[in-house]
């Protein structure tokens, strides 16, 4: 009996070791803290996308991006820089709220989020500035990758994200500086469409940020999308510059 | 022959762009070749007659925008084009004989004393509220079409604004703008020499327009009223509001519908409407389904986009009338690169019994165009 106390003990500490890293805190509430010490308030960056096949570059494209920072869900613009046949687009993502502006007219198109339009890469990955607003935890365990202890999370979408670009995501975070590693992005039905890994670490406005973020497909691994941020700023500007009639209103600062 | 008209004509559009370049610009320019052909027969006892022109239009449009200021910005669009069928109608002017125009699309300054909240706008502004795609019930006055469009869409990628003074409050969660817009004519002897910067403004004008979000939906109430130049008569004058809506279902519907009322003392009310949706079952591919109502009938609307590579997408559309069995049905196959695009089309109009086709055996446009980017 006494044997038996001890075996449940320690799986009852082995349980609240693994699922409530800090005294009672959820996964959820870690996830938060994750995304909290790498998120620049009101973020304002330039994203250089270079997509490959192999050694051949498919596409490479210049956007500037001006985050607004909200408890609920974040809220971004994106300038389109380069290339000349895209230049000059204007885009603005609230959560399931999309609107396109082309050059020379005034009329903002709403699109879904699925509509891709930065290249190899879906709108979500250039804009994801955390993963809490995303997903929810559904396991937390720990384990190791690259020789690293980590986290690992297994997140399904947000209620109201189920049916968006990626329905699952596995997330692994280094456990020491809870720094993303590298994150899975998956279907409803498991089906790994692509891989995510986090690097180039800088300390910017007092939080530590990935510069560099590399996109591979899932079915062809010679098929990747780097994303380099530059010129990363926290840059305050009002709600009121989120929303559609807005748009023609926002020139991008930065290096544009 | 006409390959080689194309070639010269492109070759004056491309030196043209350069001085544009020299001051920073962007630029693009489309050279398109397209003919129609219709199968007519005038009379049951005579034999059919092919009808068949051809049409070579070459546009170039040149666009500049930045913000001297924290408080100030601009925005210049020039359009230049030479086309051998400038009205669209064969028996206008014959082909190879082209007649060239240029305009300020748009061209304004924009003064924001608070910045991101308040915005003073002067000069030739675009205005375009509707959230319609084939249709545009709320665009309650515009400008024709610059160029054929290839895609069943109401609006082309570039459209010709009018002189006006517009302002703009912005706060979070919605905006609220007062657009005025003035009379401008001339004679005719000035007008060869104004049509280069702006087409006629008949009316003064006026237009209110309230704009705000919940959730995923937005949501526009617009006002208008428009006086004719030189009558002061309230009976002259002319009523229109609208209201509108679009939101997002989930990540891969969308929604949306806008209404339209016509208020004249002279003519009973009129309205308009649409209604539409829109799902995108994964990257790259949609569908759009749309009906409208207007004076000129009841119209439905699917357009089908789908990738056909990364570079390419193909465009299928409809337009059957929801009154007859007649409509229009067309395809666009596009590349679009770095800095060049190109296009293939095809747009098949079907008739009925009663209406403008009804003698038109077949008809059909196509043609292909090619695009380059600065």
């Amino acid at each position: 009996m006494t044997k038996f106390k001890a075996t449940f003990t320690f799986f009852l500490v082995l349980l609240a070791v693994v699922a409530f890293p800090v005294a009672g805190e959820t996964p959820q509430e870690l996830l938060l803290r994750i995304d909290q010490a790498r998120n620049v308030v009101d973020l304002r960056c330039d994203v250089t996308l270079t997509s490959y096949d192999g050694e051949k570059i498919l596409e490479h494209e210049k956007l500037a991006i001006q985050v607004k920072t909200t408890s609920k869900e974040n809220k971004t613009l994106v300038w389109f820089a380069a290339p000349a046949s895209v230049k000059g687009r204007r885009l603005l993502m609230a959560g399931n709220t999309v609107y396109l502006l082309f050059p020379a007219t005034s009329n903002p198109i709403r699109l879904s989020p699925l509509q891709v339009l930065v290249g190899q890469a879906s709108n979500g990955d250039v804009a994801r500035t955390g993963f809490a607003q995303e997903f929810l935890p559904q396991k937390l365990t720990r384990t190791s990758l690259d020789g690293q202890a980590c986290w690992l999370f297994e997140l399904t979408a947000q209620p109201d994200r189920q049916t968006g670009t990626y329905a699952k995501a596995r997330l692994w975070v280094r456990s020491k500086d809870l720094r993303p590693l590298k994150a899975e992005f998956l279907t409803a039905s498991d089906e790994l469409l692509k891989i995510a890994r986090y690097s180039d670490w800088r300390q910017i406005d007092g939080k530590q940020f990935p510069c560099k973020l590399v996109i591979t497909e899932a079915d062809n691994p010679k098929r990747y999308t780097v994303l380099t941020y530059s010129h990363i700023a926290s840059h305050p500007v009002p709600s009121s510059l989120f929303e559609r009639s807005a748009l023609s209103f926002w020139v991008a600062g930065g290096s544009q | 022959m006409k390959l080689a008209l194309i070639k010269r004509v492109f070759s004056v559009f491309l030196v043209s762009t350069l001085p544009w370049q020299a001051f920073g610009w962007n630029a693009q320019l489309e050279t398109e070749a397209s003919q129609s052909q219709a199968a007519v027969v005038l009379a049951p006892t005579q034999p059919q007659m092919l009808s068949e022109y051809s049409r070579i239009l070459a546009q170039g449009i040149f666009t500049d925008q930045g913000a001297p200021t924290d408080s100030l910005q601009y925005s210049v669009t020039v359009w230049g084009s030479w086309d051998t069928l400038p009205s669209g109608n064969p028996t206008q002017l014959a082909a190879d004989k082209g007649q060239a125009a240029s305009r300020l699309l748009q061209g304004y300054l924009t003064w924001s004393p608070l910045p991101e909240q308040l915005f003073f706008q002067a000069g030739k502004i675009l205005l375009s509220p509707s959230v319609g795609f084939f249709r545009t019930p709320l665009d309650f006055f515009a400008h024709p079409a610059l160029a054929p469009i290839l895609d069943g869409a109401a609006l082309g990628p570039w459209q010709e604004g009018y002189w006006s003074e517009n302002t703009q409050v912005l706060w979070d969660g919605g905006s609220a703008s007062l657009w005025l817009s003035p009379p401008l004519t001339w004679s005719d002897n000035v007008n060869q020499t104004l049509q280069y910067l702006t087409l006629p403004q008949n009316f003064w004008r006026s237009e209110l327009n309230l704009s705000w979000q919940l959730g995923n939906a937005g949501f526009q109430l617009v006002g208008e009223g428009e006086v004719p130049q030189n009558t002061c008569s309230p009976s002259a004058a002319v009523v229109r509001c609208g209201a509108s809506m679009d939101a997002a279902i989930n990540s891969a519907w969308t929604i949306k519908a806008e209404g339209r009322l016509d208020a004249t003392s002279q003519s009973p009310p009129a309205t308009q409407g649409l209604i539409g949706l829109a799902w995108s079952p994964a990257e790259r591919l949609s569908v759009t389904v749309e009906a409208a109502s207007d004076p000129s009938g009841l119209h439905g609307f699917v357009r089908w986009t789908l990738p056909v590579d990364a570079k390419v997408e193909a465009i299928l559309y409809t337009i059957p009338s929801l009154e007859d069995s007649s409509g229009i049905a067309g395809g666009d196959l596009q590349g679009r690169y770095d800095t060049w695009g190109w296009d293939a089309w095809v747009e098949l109009p079907w008739g009925a019994p009663g209406t403008e086709q009804a003698n038109t055996s077949w008809r059909g446009t196509w043609g292909a165009k090619g695009s380059l980017y600065f």
